[in-house]
């Protein structure tokens, strides 16, 4: 049986570190060890929200997101070296639907069966920059040939509704 | 003792009721909102981690993006309740004002004035502390 298109991409480069180096490099993520924030306390809401307190969102969002219309800018190009084009398809809506209506700490996953590889995306924190737009930091998982890779990312969401990585 | 005011408790009152609320009172531990708060997980709700919350929960509710919270936003908030937080009276709730009518809760809740909240502290405020 043939090896899968990504898994032979993965093989053939060959080191662990790869994928995180072109994610790094392409996408504008830190690395695990840098951690998003720059030293701020990551945080958020994490699942469905009480009442109360803590309580203060949520409840029936999370609609609303129109598949496919991530841009492709999202998580950079250097993705689309490792991942299938259906693989970065299914990626880059499930990267966009989580930016724009998951709580923070809630993770969305991805999988294509075809690939075999699989991924996941989990705001961490949100906040509006200088210009009054909505970023969000979140951690990126992807799985390529049973290896995972482990990103941290800030995007920014833009006037028509994508999300562009800004560091 | 001091007290919350009653904008505020109609504030948190209001919004509670949409949010899928959870017997915090009942749980024997930290709930899972608090836990979810608790992002450094020393067992205590600091100001930044009850900032970064309430920043996460004004972007979920902010349905058009456009930065602000309007009445519509919130169907469940008071009319008195949102101008009480509506500083400006532009009939929008900035990120600021948000943040700053809930943290006047952090301050009602926050009894022993350390800064931080203990899991007891939210549980007696939300189970006791707006009567």
């Amino acid at each position: 049986m043939p090896e899968r298109r990504d898994v032979r991409w993965f093989r053939a480069r060959g080191r662990h570190g790869a994928l995180a180096a072109v994610l790094l490099m392409l996408a504008g993520c830190a690395s695990p060890g840098g951690g998003p924030g720059g030293g701020t306390a990551i945080g958020g809401l994490g699942g469905a929200a009480a009442g109360g307190l803590l309580g203060a969102a949520l409840g029936g969002k999370g609609a609303g997101i129109a598949a496919g219309t991530i841009i492709g800018g999202l998580v950079g190009a250097g993705a689309g070296s490792l991942l299938d084009t259906n693989s970065q398809r299914v990626r880059n809506q499930t990267v966009q639907r989580s930016l724009e209506s998951a709580p923070a700490g809630t993770a969305s996953s991805w999988t294509n069966p075809d690939s075999g590889s699989s991924g996941s995306v989990t705001p961490v924190r949100t906040f509006q920059n200088a210009q009054g737009a909505y970023c969000r930091e979140f951690q990126q998982t992807v799985t390529i040939g049973g290896r995972e890779e482990r990103s941290y990312c800030t995007a920014c969401r833009q006037p028509d509704g994508s999300w562009k990585i800004v560091g | 003792m001091r007290r919350p005011s009653s904008s505020s408790t109609l504030f948190t009152l209001a919004v509670g009721l949409v949010l899928a609320p959870v017997a915090l009172a009942q749980t024997p531990g930290p709930s899972p909102a608090f836990q979810a708060t608790d992002t450094n997980g020393d067992g205590r709700i600091d100001r930044a981690e009850y900032h970064n919350r309430l920043m996460d929960a004004f972007f979920l509710l902010d349905q058009d993006k456009d930065g602000y919270l309007t009445a519509q936003e919130l169907p469940h908030v008071a009319a008195k309740a949102f101008r009480a937080a509506d500083s400006d009276s532009d009939l929008k709730l900035s990120a600021i004002e948000y943040m700053n009518e809930r943290f006047k809760e952090f301050s009602a809740a926050d009894k022993n004035r350390d800064g931080i909240l203990s899991h007891v502290e939210v549980e007696v405020y939300d189970g006791f502390g707006r009567r």
